[in-house]
């Protein structure tokens, strides 16, 4: 097992390499800069764009832009934005917080309802339960997130007037009022919990379906187990196997943010400084986005990997 | 009991947000605070380097110019004493020499004098190769800049330029930032001006609050709070501002226009802007660019194209008639507009007619056809802008009309205007920004075609050449009149581009806000911000 | 016959190369006679057979073409129930009912076909990883990370770059990117499976490894894929539409439920019901896959004894 963990975690390093070559070549290789997009004045020259391409350093060979970008990390400098004017690591530890908090927050509501919703779709299967608790959770899901966004706000905000329409805390709010900030985080929240309260009480039913045919869970109602002691005690750890899987995979995107929920409830989050970074093509920012999102993909694929192992016993690794 | 674990989870969740959710609800007004609500966010408050549109409506509140442009786009004074003219000495006999005489009661909010060696070190700024400015045209014509005394600037320029009133737009205090790096100084995360306001807060990606500044030389601003808050999502933000979470929505969209009337405590500015939408046609063949466009290379047949063009409807249906139809590269705001130009309202016949002498034939399946090549081309726009899908879509349905087929293939802005400045299109939808000043010879002239200049479409016309250079070199405002009224009568007859219409800006903003009069220049709404009054019509 | 612990019965007869004794019912009569009994899944298929004649049959079924537009003067945004457009008309005089119908071709199109290339992708690459282990499992699998470390979102923009935001590179961009929770999904059930005893004995009898990826493996990891598929199917349609609100979706005029959806938000107000109908055929549809795939996935769960 040891040596499994130390083999994966060297084999990481040329993998977040060959990524951050890959990222940097195809930023270089799509048309345009962001330069190409100060262009549309007839007061700015060719040579005015020359002169900010050569600033920047984009007349470089792209070989020589990677290595002068990669050098500069190992150093640990991760470079200043070209659109913000700022070190990108403070950006990004401006901006983190918030995205993990609502990600975080999103988080427990989805495990929280879609672990029971999927054992009792499966326990009860074909009952009233599971017909509604399968239709309630597409309902949220089946919508997309810009318009059910908005739905929401114009009946809680615009209607009813019981939370606040978009921000992550009031005008002017302290930023220790924990009451305003639940205020905020509320909708957006919801609307983020719903794909993983569709897809994870899905996985969870599916899962459980299959395990409790197994023979050992026979063998345990066999000898008498009571019902419930057979579903949680023993179905229900090997059921969360492949969905605790799928859940890991989830967790890195928690670094990228969610880009249509933070742009619709205005919550200055990392998926809104990814997507903007993207279109003003702000490649420092971009690749540090990129490297750190990338690290964080590959060790909780690790961790997933450990777990899984750990888990379940008849998976070996040499 | 896992279940029941998660349960409990659940409901204490459930209640947690019943309870903040009945708990809020509090709105504490002020009429002193205005709510400004914004789509884009101001990334970098550098007047220097910044391009944005956000990012120098901010500027305006920090920074003060020279002389600035008013409403009615006059000059007025501002850190200056006076505009300079010939009249008052200001402008030397030559056109070569401006003076200005500044005030001597301006302080940085630091409370420093603000000085001529402020304008100096900006100047010499603007000038440092390593500051990335964007533009640099004028300031580039300044021989030397000299400051005879603390209160006295004297700008030398090589040769004459016109537009010298635009220049010098913001001043940054030399005291802060003599040394530093211009380009990412934290100082431009927490600066200090001389303007009407000063930057207190900046919760990044939420909003910026500005209070007003006391000492301010033009007297105290009324409005003691401004926010300016970012929402990206343009729906959500016309929610802001039905429920009174802004009192302001500046640039909103034209299909929102309906709505933003409909509410009954906000009035809708709608302002001319020194911008105008048109589609460029590529004389040469994208793909070799050495050759002629199939197309487009015969004036006859773009003015075919624009017969077909049904740019009422565009004005009626996109923009609810609310905006001009184009003519030519001046706005008819502008002192330069020439309205006596060859106009084209929708004739089909006549369009039908033209293509058919320029050697265009109905083919099989009813699309034009001539020397065995189809009339079928590619237009694009930058992805995502509701205004221009509209527009391209009517344009798809008129020239279906006449034969000819228009693919639409949009793309996000960056790379759209990377392909155009290549010259690596058929057709493309965007806007030229004009100014004040009539000059556009990076677009029209021979010389300027990429990687020159500007003239993406390949445009070649000796007489456009001769007035265009001519109206650069030409000081007496009669003439140049005379010049640029040419040149607009030329575009219009031999129409190297399409244009579509003369853009404006839509603001809304609560009744209860007084004196706003929204800016037809770059520098927009904040102009006379110390001017404004408010309070909250509900 | 013995109690085997082969839970495919028709691989039972081969391994045990014994008939079963019990009435012979074909499999697919036995799916049939299991899917049957989740009613929602029946009225799902219907609905979406249905859905899939509408979409095939658009020409003939719409009304209107999806570009006909009408500028008249007061001829947009015409209220439900006008006369000559049951449903209305868009802001371009355009009728809503018939760029519904022409919006349910590339909308189911573009779903299913990026479900299809996500699930091939993935069950390729999942099975070879977790068949054979070792060398390829390890380069499969990191290969896998890297895509889902990959930027997204940053690819789109490229690719959207380079050949426009059609359709096909729609297609490619979702399905392209949305295969690696297949991939796990089946390597792990290749994992546990390959040393099942069916396995094993299959092995034994020499078949080649085709077969017993294909043949004995696959059927047994075949569940969990089929909910991730369907779930692929609904997320590609819900992720067309994201894209058409960021502006990079499919383009006009070709309609989608998604980019109908985005770009009557700003109408929310003068006319709800352009908001309604692309919103209602949006979440329809997902439920309705999705309890297609809930009870195919009964159906098709080889373990399930009666």
């Amino acid at each position: 097992m040891r040596t499994y963990v130390i083999r994966r975690t060297l084999q990481a390093i040329p993998l977040l390499l060959g990524i951050t070559v890959i990222s940097f070549l195809i930023m270089k290789l799509t048309p345009g800069d962001p330069v190409s997009l100060m262009s549309m004045s007839p007061h700015i020259t060719p040579a005015d764009l020359a002169r900010m391409r050569h600033n920047f350093g984009f007349d470089q060979p792209v070989y020589i832009q990677y290595f002068k970008w990669l050098s500069a990390l190992i150093r640990g400098d991760w470079g200043i934005s070209l659109e913000r004017g700022r070190p990108v690591i403070d950006i990004i530890a401006n901006r983190l917080p918030n995205t993990l908090q609502l990600m975080a927050v999103s988080f427990v509501i989805s495990v929280a309802l879609a672990i029971p919703i999927g054992i009792l779709s499966a326990t009860k299967r074909y009952s009233w339960f599971d017909y509604s608790a399968t239709t309630l959770s597409f309902f949220g899901v089946s919508m997309p997130v810009f318009w059910f966004g908005l739905i929401l706000i114009v009946v809680f905000s615009v209607k009813l007037h019981l939370l606040p329409s978009a921000g992550m805390m009031s005008v002017g709010a302290d930023s220790t009022d924990i009451f305003d900030r639940l205020r905020h985080i509320i909708l957006p929240a919801v609307v983020l919990s719903l794909s993983g309260i569709a897809g994870w009480s899905r996985y969870m039913r599916s899962s459980m379906l299959e395990v409790v045919r197994q023979d050992y869970i026979r063998t345990a109602r066999a000898k008498g187990l009571a019902e419930k002691v057979v579903i949680y005690k023993h179905a229900l750890k090997n059921a969360m196997i492949p969905v605790i899987t799928v859940m890991a995979l989830e967790i890195p995107g928690f670094f990228t943010g969610a880009v249509i929920t933070e742009t619709i409830f205005a919550w200055p989050g990392m998926g809104r400084l990814y997507y903007d970074s993207v279109m003003s093509r702000d490649y420092t920012m971009l690749m540090a986005i990129l490297t750190i999102g990338a690290g964080l993909v590959v060790i909780f694929n690790l961790i997933a990997d450990i777990a899984y192992a750990f888990f379940d016993p008849r998976i070996k690794y040499d | 009991m896992k279940l029941k674990r998660f349960t409990v989870v659940g409901l204490l969740i459930a209640a947690m947000i019943l309870t903040t959710a009945l708990a809020g609800c509090s709105s504490s007004s002020s009429k002193n605070k205005l709510v400004i609500g914004e789509t884009q966010e101001p990334k970098d408050i550098n007047p220097l380097t910044s391009d944005m549109v956000a990012a120098s409506e901010v500027e305006t509140l920090i920074y003060e110019p020279l002389v600035q442009i008013n409403d009615k786009l006059e000059f007025i004074p501002a850190l200056a004493k006076e505009v300079p003219t010939t009249a008052n000495g200001g402008v030397s006999a030559d056109g070569k020499t401006i003076t200005y005489h500044l005030r001597n009661d301006v302080k940085w909010t630091d409370g420093q004098k603000f000085t001529a060696k402020d304008v100096k070190f900006t100047f010499d700024a603007i000038m440092d190769p390593k500051t990335n400015v964007v533009s640099r045209s004028g300031y580039e014509l300044i021989d030397k800049l000299d400051t005879p005394d603390d209160y006295t600037v004297v700008l030398h320029f090589k040769d004459v330029y016109a537009d010298y009133l635009e220049l010098f737009s913001s001043i940054v205090p030399q005291h802060l930032l003599a040394g530093k790096d211009l380009n990412n100084d934290p100082f431009f995360k927490n600066p200090v001006g001389d303007g009407p306001y000063k930057l207190t807060k900046v919760e990044e990606g939420s909003y910026l609050e500005f209070t007003a500044n006391d000492s301010y030389y033009r007297g105290k601003p009324k409005v003691k709070t401004l926010i300016y808050k970012i929402v990206p999502d343009y729906n959500v933000l016309f929610t802001q501002l039905q429920t009174g979470e802004a009192d302001a929505f500046f640039d909103f969209n034209w299909n929102q226009l309906q709505q933003v009337q409909g509410l009954k405590n906000m009035s809708v500015a709608i302002t001319p802007a020194f911008l105008w939408e048109h589609i460029d046609l590529n004389e040469n063949d994208p793909k070799d660019l050495s050759k002629p466009s199939p197309f487009f290379a015969d004036a006859s047949v773009r003015q075919a194209i624009m017969y077909a063009f049904d740019r009422q409807a565009v004005v009626d249906t996109v923009f609810y008639g609310k905006v001009k139809i184009a003519n030519a590269d001046q706005v008819p705001i502008s002192p330069y507009y020439n309205d006596n130009v060859p106009k084209y309202s929708r004739n089909v016949n006549k369009a039908k007619e033209l293509l058919a002498a320029a050697g265009w034939k109905a083919g099989s399946d009813g699309t034009l056809v001539k020397n065995g090549k189809k009339f079928e081309f590619t237009l694009g726009t930058t992805a995502g802008n509701p205004a221009r899908e509209k527009i391209e879509q009517i344009f798809q349905q008129n020239l279906a009309e006449v034969g000819i087929k228009v693919d639409i293939k949009n793309s996000e802005a960056s790379s759209f205007f990377d392909a155009v400045g290549k010259r690596n299109f058929e057709a493309a939808l965007f806007a030229w920004q004009s100014g004040v000043d009539p000059d556009d010879l990076t677009l029209w002239h021979s010389k300027q075609i990429p990687p020159n200049g500007q003239n993406f479409i390949g445009y070649v016309n000796p007489q456009m050449d001769q007035l265009l250079e001519a109206g650069q070199k030409t000081l007496d405002i009669a003439q140049r009149k005379q010049i640029y009224a040419q040149t607009q009568q030329i575009l219009a007859t031999d129409l190297p581009i399409l244009p579509v219409y003369y853009r404006a800006r839509l603001d809304a903003t609560n009744s209860g806000l007084k004196n706003f009069k929204p800016n037809p220049t770059v520098r927009t709404n904040f102009w006379n911000a110390y001017e404004w009054e408010f309070s909250r019509v509900k | 016959m013995a109690k085997s612990k082969h839970p495919d019965p028709a691989a039972n007869e081969v391994a045990n190369g014994a008939v079963n004794t019990a009435p012979v019912q074909s499999p697919g009569r036995i799916i049939w006679k299991r899917f049957r009994k989740h009613h929602l899944a029946v009225i799902s298929a219907v609905f979406l057979i249905l859905l899939g004649l509408v979409a095939i049959l658009a020409p003939m079924v719409a009304p209107y073409d999806y570009k006909t537009q009408d500028l008249g003067i007061g001829r947009q945004l015409l209220p439900v129930g006008t006369t000559g457009h049951i449903l209305g008309t868009d802001e371009l005089g355009r009728d809503i009912l018939s760029r519904l119908i022409y919006g349910s071709r590339v909308s189911l199109g573009v779903g299913f076909a990026s479900m299809a290339v996500s699930v091939i992708i993935g069950m390729v690459v999942g099975a070879l990883a977790g068949y054979y282990g070792g060398v390829i499992d390890n380069l499969l699998m990191r290969f896998t990370d890297m895509i889902l470390a990959f930027p997204a979102l940053f690819l789109l923009i490229v690719l959207a770059a380079f050949i426009g935001p059609s359709p096909t590179t729609i297609i490619l961009i979702i399905g392209g990117l949305s295969w690696m929770g297949v991939a796990r999904l089946v390597r792990s059930s290749f994992l546990s499976l390959k040393q099942q005893e069916f396995s094993e004995a299959a092995r034994a009898l020499g078949l080649q490894d085709y077969r017993i990826i294909v043949g004995h493996i696959m059927p047994n990891a075949i569940a969990p894929v089929i909910v991730a598929a369907t779930l692929g199917v609904a997320y590609a349609i819900l992720y067309e539409s994201a894209l058409s609100y960021l502006g990079l979706g499919v383009q006009p005029p070709l309609p989608t439920w998604g980019n109908m959806l985005s770009q009557a938000q700003a109408y929310l107000l003068n006319a709800p019901m352009l908001v309604l109908f692309p919103g209602l055929a949006i979440f329809l549809t997902v439920l309705a896959i999705n309890f297609l795939g809930d009870g195919l996935r009964d159906a098709l769960d080889p373990r399930l004894k009666e």
